[in-house]
């Protein structure tokens, strides 16, 4: 494992933006809050104003303290701060870990292989993402800049293809019954994954100025989400919110000649892009580890994760990720609030405060 | 496990002597001839021809084989003997046939015995005078060699048809040829404690990294290896810490390639007694480029490159995918096509995957057989290759059609990446057993896996999968899939250690 690795910010954005996009491949709006289909276009941009004022924590930890990420910062206000927010973004990367394999399980178990028992593809993406933990973050970012390229011409080719599918008249008029159901869904969609917390971990890891990646990063999720929701109800109309996975649904309308089943390309894409964010997951659960323990075991801290993820989604298939989505909304806004806010700002605050006081005593 | 794999090997092996320090040359002319017999045993090929210089009692030993006898007569024994008013003392005896002799750049001075040795062995006439505390060694080589000749595995349609031979000078007169410019530089190491094999890193001065040159004389120094007898016995020594598939060494055997390369600041090792030259660093892109590339138009250069961008993914992903497709996925093939493919593979004793394991292995014998026997049978293994799997075995019903047509794809396209055949072959074997496993789903999954290997490799500070990712925009626009023309490429040059992360 490279530890003094680093990727440049535009990279650490590519891999962010492919978790984040991952998430609006997975939408599904089976089990959630029921609203109009033309309800997600603005929620859309409200949840692009929500990340963004989720991410006032990581400018002030870029601000002020570069080159650190948030457990270095908790180590200037206490050693023990530092370690206690180690394992706790540890166990709240292991959670999303967790979170992200039974997406998968799920969608390979209904669409891929919808007769064959999933654990064997378990164990193959849990190894496969082991593996690729341990050759560092800058595979990782490499990986990401290249799989975005190919998640994006792979959405394009859909697009282009299943493009007489769509008709706008499948969508309902906007704000039918009010602000509220955008206001929901955006809560939603800000909240459904955490990559502020990832980058708050991977900022000392990233070269160059961070404002330029992070707009065209949001951007191009605004983009890319309006596009996608654009074709799901376009092309599916209210059909699309009975669908487990809408995405999914209206790709498979895709033709050319006799080809029928494009949906492959988005079958693929989605893997590939799984596999890179658990890939992630690891990698950090790792570099937390190796910080609050020793860095020799890089490897083994890597390979003990990736048994506990396998453990639990084998033994304990679907449970966990079962409780995160029927525990519904108000339970993923607390632990991503608690995560990706108040543990980053409780510790800023506390390390501002500890700077501001150590330099008083000084002059 | 380990342990007793290490202990079984080394109880069939030894471990490579140190070096002794070297023994100085001898007053007594005597004892250095008995340190040279007592080193050389007595090989039939080394000559000894005493002779008297003046009052003093001097030896020449060449080795018969390796030097040209002409030249040392015309250049060694015959001025020695012409030589009037020599001074009588050896030391200034030695220094007055030194300044009045030239035989080439190889002439030297060695106070070494073990030096001298191997000056010897090297094809020099090594001269010992009594009284005199070093030697005098004469470059008149000529020892046998294949003349240049056109490239075998390279072939180009308008570039240069020269290709580099084992004879190392005659490698590096190739490129000196086609660079006249003082930029160039040839440093030469020796590596290898019994071989002492020559190897020449060339670079130009002005575009090669100073630290990666350093880099790669250190990392061959370290080169702990009895025999060099090729580029791979070296290749590990210069590849990138992580295990990887593909090599970020890549190999040349023609000189206009290797100028190429060291013009965009690359280092190009010459071995002696190779006819290949290794490039580092080597990226992942080059692959799919030829010097043809840059001789024909920029649009055409890309065609070829897409051309050969498929070709290597249909030779990876082909057979594992049709795997993949014929026993989980039957849903993805137009309706006609599922028909008739559904048919043959009916009527075949074996599962898809096994079927596709064993006709690709079976290809890869008849490949083999292709390739090491002589030219004239080599054509019968392929008549009997292609008698025997295209057509009995299909009528004999124990393979399908369909995967035949794979079959053959799959071994043409890999023709057209000739450069990577050897992991594409075992990557192709691969997929065909995930793809038999886990379908798809494990296609994309081992495609993830090789994307990640490939790009953890860091070849000298270079990514391997440059300009890609990290993705260099100048270097995409500049000459990646797309190149650009002359008028505009000709202008400026790439710099491989501006693609550093």
């Amino acid at each position: 494992m490279k530890g003094s690795a680093k990727i440049s910010v535009w990279q650490l954005f590519c891999v962010l933006l492919l978790s984040r996009l991952l998430s609006t491949l997975t939408f599904s709006p089976v089990g959630a809050e029921k609203i109009n289909t033309s309800d997600y276009f603005p929620s859309v941009l409200f949840a692009a104003i929500l990340i963004f004022l989720f991410s006032i924590p990581l400018f002030i930890q870029k601000h002020f303290f570069p080159g650190k990420d948030i457990t270095d910062v908790a180590y200037t206000v206490s050693p023990l701060l530092s370690k206690a927010s180690s394992i706790s973004y540890v166990l709240c990367f292991l959670f999303f870990t967790l979170v992200s394999l039974a997406r998968l399980e799920m969608f390979v178990g209904t669409i891929v292989f919808p007769n064959n028992d999933s654990a064997l593809f378990i164990i193959l993406c849990v190894a496969a993402a082991c593996y690729a933990a341990t050759l560092g973050i800058e595979a990782i970012g490499r990986v990401g800049t290249i799989s975005l390229v190919l998640f994006v011409g792979a959405f394009l080719f859909i697009m282009i293809t299943m493009a007489d599918k769509v008709d706008p008249v499948n969508l309902s008029p906007v704000f039918y019954e009010g602000v509220k159901p955008s206001l929901t869904a955006a809560l939603d969609a800000a909240t459904r994954t955490g990559e502020l917390a990832f980058a708050a971990v991977l900022l000392p890891r990233a070269d160059g100025k961070m404002g330029k990646a992070y707009a065209a990063g949001l951007f191009a999720f605004t983009v890319c989400a309006e596009l996608i929701l654009f074709f799901v109800f376009a092309g599916l109309g209210d059909f699309a919110l009975s669908q487990m996975f809408p995405v999914h649904a209206v790709a498979m309308l895709a033709e050319f000649s006799v080809f029928l089943r494009f949906d492959v390309l988005l079958t693929g894409a989605w893997i590939l892009t799984a596999f890179i964010k658990i890939s992630l997951l690891l990698y950090m659960q790792s570099e937390l580890l190796q910080k609050s323990f020793s860095r020799k075991w890089n490897k083994l801290y890597v390979l003990c994760a990736g048994l506990l993820v396998l453990i639990i989604q084998v033994f304990f298939a679907g449970t966990v990720s079962d409780y995160y989505f029927a525990a519904g909304l108000s339970a993923r806004v607390i632990l991503y609030i608690v995560f990706v806010v108040a543990v980053p700002s409780v510790i800023l605050v506390a390390a501002l405060m500890k700077r501001r006081g150590k330099r008083a005593k000084n002059s | 496990m380990w342990k007793w794999l290490k202990k079984a090997e080394d109880s069939i092996t030894r471990s490579i002597p140190a070096e002794e320090p070297p023994t100085r040359v001898f007053a007594e002319l005597e004892k250095n001839i008995l340190y040279f017999k007592e080193k050389l045993g007595a090989s039939f090929d080394i000559l000894y021809k005493q002779t008297y210089i003046g009052k003093n009692k001097a030896f020449l030993i060449m080795d018969d084989g390796m030097c040209d006898n002409l030249l040392v007569t015309e250049q060694v024994v015959a001025p020695i003997m012409d030589m009037r008013e020599m001074p009588e003392e050896p030391e200034k005896q030695m220094a007055y046939i030194r300044d009045r002799i030239s035989s080439g750049i190889d002439q030297k001075e060695d106070y070494s015995l073990d030096d001298a040795i191997t000056d010897v062995v090297s094809g020099l006439v090594v001269l010992l005078i009594d009284g005199a505390t070093f030697c005098e060694a004469f470059g008149v080589q000529g020892f046998p060699k294949r003349a240049i000749d056109n490239a075998q595995t390279e072939v180009q349609e308008r570039g240069a048809q020269e290709a580099f031979v084992e004879s190392f000078k005659d490698n590096v007169a190739l490129i000196r040829r086609r660079v006249r410019s003082p930029v160039v530089r040839f440093e030469l190491q020796e590596v290898g404690a019994t071989s002492k094999t020559r190897v020449c890193v060339c670079y130009f001065a002005d575009r090669a990294d100073s630290k990666m040159i350093d880099e790669i004389k250190s990392r061959l120094k370290k080169a702990k290896l009895d025999m060099v007898l090729g580029t791979g016995y070296l290749r590990p020594f210069l590849e990138s810490d992580v295990t990887s598939i593909f090599t970020s060494v890549g190999t040349t055997e023609r000189p206009d390639i290797a100028c190429a390369e060291m013009a965009e600041g690359r280092a190009v090792i010459l071995v002696d007694g190779t006819p290949f030259a290794m490039i580092v660093p080597y990226l992942f892109a080059e692959n799919f480029q030829s010097m043809d590339d840059y001789n024909h138009r920029p649009y055409y250069a890309l065609f070829i490159r897409v051309l050969k961008f498929f070709s290597f993914l249909i030779s990876v992903f082909l057979p594992g995918l049709y795997v993949a497709i014929c026993t989980f996925h039957q849903e993805l093939l137009p309706a006609s096509m599922l028909y008739d493919t559904a048919v043959q593979e009916s009527i075949t004793p074996f599962p898809v995957m096994a079927e596709a394991i064993f006709i690709h292995f079976l290809y890869e014998i008849v490949r083999e057989a292709g390739l090491r026997m002589p030219k004239s049978v080599g054509h019968a293994v392929s008549i009997v290759g292609a008698l025997v799997i295209g057509d009995t075995a299909v009528s004999a019903g124990l393979i399908a059609a369909p995967m035949l047509i794979v079959v053959a794809m799959t071994a043409i396209s890999s023709f057209v990446v000739s450069k990577i055949y050897y992991p594409v072959s075992i990557l192709r074997f691969a997929f065909m057993i995930i793809g038999g496993l886990a379908g798809f789903y494990g296609i994309v999954l081992g495609f993830g896996v090789v994307l990640f290997n490939m790009c953890a490799v860091t070849a000298f500070g270079t990514p391997y999968v440059a300009p890609f990712a990290p993705m260099h925009i100048g270097a995409l626009w500049r000459d990646s899939f797309w190149r650009l023309g002359w008028k505009t490429l000709g202008k400026r040059e790439l710099q491989i250690h501006s693609l550093e992360k």
